[in-house]
């Protein structure tokens, strides 16, 4: 898992940043709340549309159709689970319908927050940022986070072999020192590579006050208009079915 | 420009009399009575141990102390007018570019037209000015190439011209470099060497701090010796360029040259006592069992130690005429052998094979060094070896062949990084973590071999690089795997800590251990290695023992990688 491309990776479909943060806001909205009467069931497909539609087109296929699995399976688990024996009722059934349940409620949400990441580059968020007039206290050190994470996920890795090179295994020595053993040199590798960066960054003049420029060229184009105007419908007719139940 | 003007402004970078503490005392070693005056297009270099405090005074000049890394500061430093102990950073930054070790870690964006133009964005420049800069440094960083690009497909060398795009990008009148050349392949650092010639020409004071000296030495002119905080020595480049090797190699300094090296490691072999050099030394003074049991080589002539010397079985080297009594054993001295190594990233921008090897055969208890150009394959081959990536094959050691997983048991590897491999609560614990069951008397003994015994309680984390460096080989040893990979050992590291890692190589050796090091390092292969793979495109072009004639190979092989990246920003494919 990549994120945080460049434009090379997104040839396909080109949002303004502002209009993925609406998309993100709006598929998370709607498929959280959403209920199940029949308008409201098909809002909630064509919202579904969007990040495994989106995620396929911005050539990330794999990991639409990955996380598209998920979803279905959850739901058809949910659906048979009460026609058999040993999950129809206890524990098992409980732990089963709530993790499928939390499952086809986020995934969604999930792989909106992938495309989102994986589509859009720093200096574009920051351009967003600077655009809506969001504050330098909160667009900094968004971005470094934003920076900061595909980092760690190649320092994940790094250990991940570097663990099963050393034979530390589940079998051998059990999920808490399994955790610690992963988790420790991250947090250290963490503080090292914060720190670097925020030298590194600082040397280049962050955090000058005034105005940044940005050569970013970010701006809204017809598919923006579309993303916007069925967003906005899907989010008006939630809040319409939550302002009157039984109307739809 | 913001910063008052308060002394001579024709320099480019003015220290005097600095001295510095950190507050907690962990980031670094303090400096005292530090004094560099430079004027524009000057080039000062500075060198000393690792722990010296060269590091701090590149600091100095960037201003990240006292404003990043706090502590107590007397004395002050201002490059080109601007008072950077007392202006804020982001005022020093209009005036000073900063190019760090860990290309890893010093971008700000993921794609590199974003971060050639975030120090400029920064500063507030006009965009048609910021993109005009960002075309001029690609031009002249032979990034036009790369523009588009997400930086986490670069390698090592890319990123790190990108970083000295970036950091003059915004026209400043010093740059800074830490350590730049750690993490690069050799034909990276030519290109270093290119990008300090270029701001030298346009008038950009360069202010160095390096290991490595050769692709920088002959463009200095003021070479500082670091010791314990202070300039101990301080020589002009011609100086320095006069200064007898032996007189370098006191200081514990790496060579001037490239040449210089084998220059020194050829006039050892050429004694007429046809006592093995030191370069020599790994193949003679016998490894195999099978060696050590018939004492040929001492008295042996030249030519037939050279013979001996060569433990590879590999197509090529077969139809050397092997002197029957000497190679007799050799022959039979089981081989590492690797078959149908293939291997390929799926992902789109490396579609060509990253590894392609049909067939290779190791010696057995030997230190194979593996050489090319960045992209050549040698880490993935090193992971192959480990049984790290998806590649398959077969590893046949001792007559048993490993499949992919096999090998993970079977290898080790110490990794570039080695924070990644340590997971233990203590360094005993580490140790045995690896053995096969719990023996403190046998970890102990390890510890002590490796000198490692006075930090046995302490945790991993809290020692120095080359501390950790010999913990990972001490869990490689206790493992007992016959096969130990380095990634890249000696980067960044000084001399005396290079010939460290050389006699650890040599300790693990005469364990029986065969070891695979890549590397980009001459002198350290010229000091332990025994074998030298040279790898191109997935492949292994080259697989010879490191012999009289082995070095010369080598030494061509060096020669044509500084030929190949002298040339001014040449293209070439990844």
């Amino acid at each position: 898992m990549k994120l945080l491309q460049t434009e090379g990776a997104e040839r396909t479909v080109r949002l303004d940043p502002r209009t993925k943060m609406f998309l993100l806001l709006a598929v998370s909205t709607v498929l959280l709340l959403g209920g199940s009467t029949p308008a409201l069931l098909a809002v909630r497909g064509l919202m579904l549309l969007f990040p495994f539609g989106l995620l396929a087109i911005s050539g990330r296929w794999r990991a639409a159709l990955l996380l598209l699995v998920l979803y279905f399976a959850s739901y058809a688990l949910m659906a048979v689970s009460p026609g058999i024996p040993f999950l129809a009722t206890g524990v098992l059934n409980a732990v089963v319908v709530g993790s499928c349940t939390v499952l086809t409620r986020f995934v969604p949400t999930v792989a909106t927050g992938y495309f989102v990441l994986s589509t859009t580059t720093v200096s574009e968020f920051m351009a967003a940022m600077e655009r809506l007039r969001a504050p330098q206290w909160l667009t900094i050190p968004l971005s470094v986070l934003f920076r900061f994470f595909p980092t760690l996920a190649e320092e994940a890795r790094s250990i991940g072999k570097a663990m099963r090179m050393r034979g530390v295994s589940l079998a051998r020595k059990g999920p808490l020192a399994l955790v610690e053993y992963r988790l420790v040199p991250l947090m250290a590798c963490s503080v090292r590579i914060g720190e670097d960066l925020s030298a590194a960054s600082l040397t280049r003049g962050l955090g000058t006050p005034g105005k940044r420029t940005n050569i970013c060229r970010i701006g809204f184009h017809w598919q923006d208009a579309a993303v916007f105007l069925v967003c906005a419908l899907a989010l008006g007719l939630l809040l319409f079915d939550l302002m009157c139940p039984k109307a739809l | 420009m913001a910063g008052k003007p308060t002394g001579n402004d024709a320099l480019a970078l003015d220290i005097r009399d600095a001295s510095f503490e950190y507050a907690e005392g962990r980031s670094g070693a303090g400096v005292y009575g530090i004094s560099l005056q430079l004027e524009p297009g000057q080039v000062a270099l500075l060198t000393g141990a690792s722990g010296c405090g060269k590091t701090t005074v590149t600091r100095l000049a960037n201003g990240l102390v006292p404003h990043y890394y706090e502590g107590t500061l007397s004395g002050r430093a201002q490059v080109a007018g601007v008072d950077v102990s007392a202006a804020p950073l982001y005022e020093t930054a209009r005036v000073a570019g900063s190019v760090f070790q860990n290309p890893k870690t010093q971008f700000f964006s993921v794609d590199v037209r974003g971060e050639v133009a975030f120090g400029c964005e920064n500063l507030g420049l006009p965009v048609e000015d910021i993109e005009a800069r960002v075309a001029a440094q690609a031009k002249a960083f032979n990034l036009e190439d790369l523009i588009g690009r997400s930086l986490f497909d670069l390698s090592g060398g890319q990123k790190q011209r990108i970083a000295c795009a970036a950091a003059t990008a915004a026209s400043p009148a010093l740059v800074v470099m830490d350590e730049p050349s750690s993490n690069l392949d050799f034909e990276g650092i030519v290109r270093l060497r290119e990008a300090i010639r270029h701001w030298k020409a346009q008038g950009c004071a360069v202010l160095v701090a390096e290991h490595r000296l050769h692709y920088v030495a002959d463009m200095a002119d003021v070479v500082l010796h670091m010791e314990r905080g202070r300039i101990a020595r301080r020589w002009t480049g011609a100086e320095f360029a006069a200064l007898p090797a032996d007189a370098l190699c006191d200081l514990g300094l790496r060579v001037r040259r490239v040449q210089d090296a084998f220059a020194a490691a050829g006039t050892a072999s050429a004694s007429p006592a046809a006592e093995p050099s030191e370069a020599e030394a790994p193949a003679a003074p016998a490894i195999s069992p099978s060696e050590s049991e018939t004492p040929a080589a001492p008295t042996a002539s030249p030519s037939e130690a050279e013979v001996q010397a060569t433990p590879a079985i590999s197509p090529s080297e077969a139809e050397a005429p092997a002197a029957p009594t000497a190679a007799a054993s050799q022959a039979s001295a089981p081989a590492l052998a690797i078959d149908d190594f293939r291997f390929a990233y799926r992902r789109g921008a490396n579609a060509t094979p990253a590894l392609d090897i049909e067939h290779a055969e190791l010696p057995q208890g030997g230190i194979v060094a593996v050489v090319g150009r960045n992209g050549a394959g040698k880490s993935t081959f090193a992971e192959a070896l480990c049984g790290l990536n998806r590649c398959g094959g077969r590893l046949t050691v001792g007559g048993r062949a490993h499949g992919r997983k096999r090998r993970t048991r079977a290898s080790f590897m110490v990794m570039q990084d080695v924070n990644h491999q340590l997971f233990a609560e203590s360094v005993l614990d580490e140790v045995q973590l690896s053995l096969a069951e719990e023996d403190e008397a046998r970890a102990h003994e390890l510890l002590r071999a490796l000198d490692l015994d006075d930090v046995a309680d302490d945790h991993p984390l809290s020692l120095s690089g080359g501390q950790r460096q010999r913990v990972c080989v001490a869990a490689a040893l206790a493992s007992k795997k016959p096969l130990v990979v380095y990634d890249e050992p000696t980067s960044g590291l000084d001399l005396t800590h290079m010939r460290q890692v050389a006699a650890l190589l040599r300790q693990v050796r005469d364990t029986g251990a065969t070891q695979v090091v890549v590397t980009h390092d001459p002198e350290f292969i010229l000091s332990c290695c025994s074998q030298v793979l040279e790898m191109e495109s997935g492949r292994i072009m080259e697989n010879y023992a490191l012999d009289a004639a082995g070095m010369r190979r080598l030494e061509a092989f060096f020669a044509r990688a500084q030929a190949v990246g002298g040339e001014p920003w040449e293209k070439r494919p990844m």
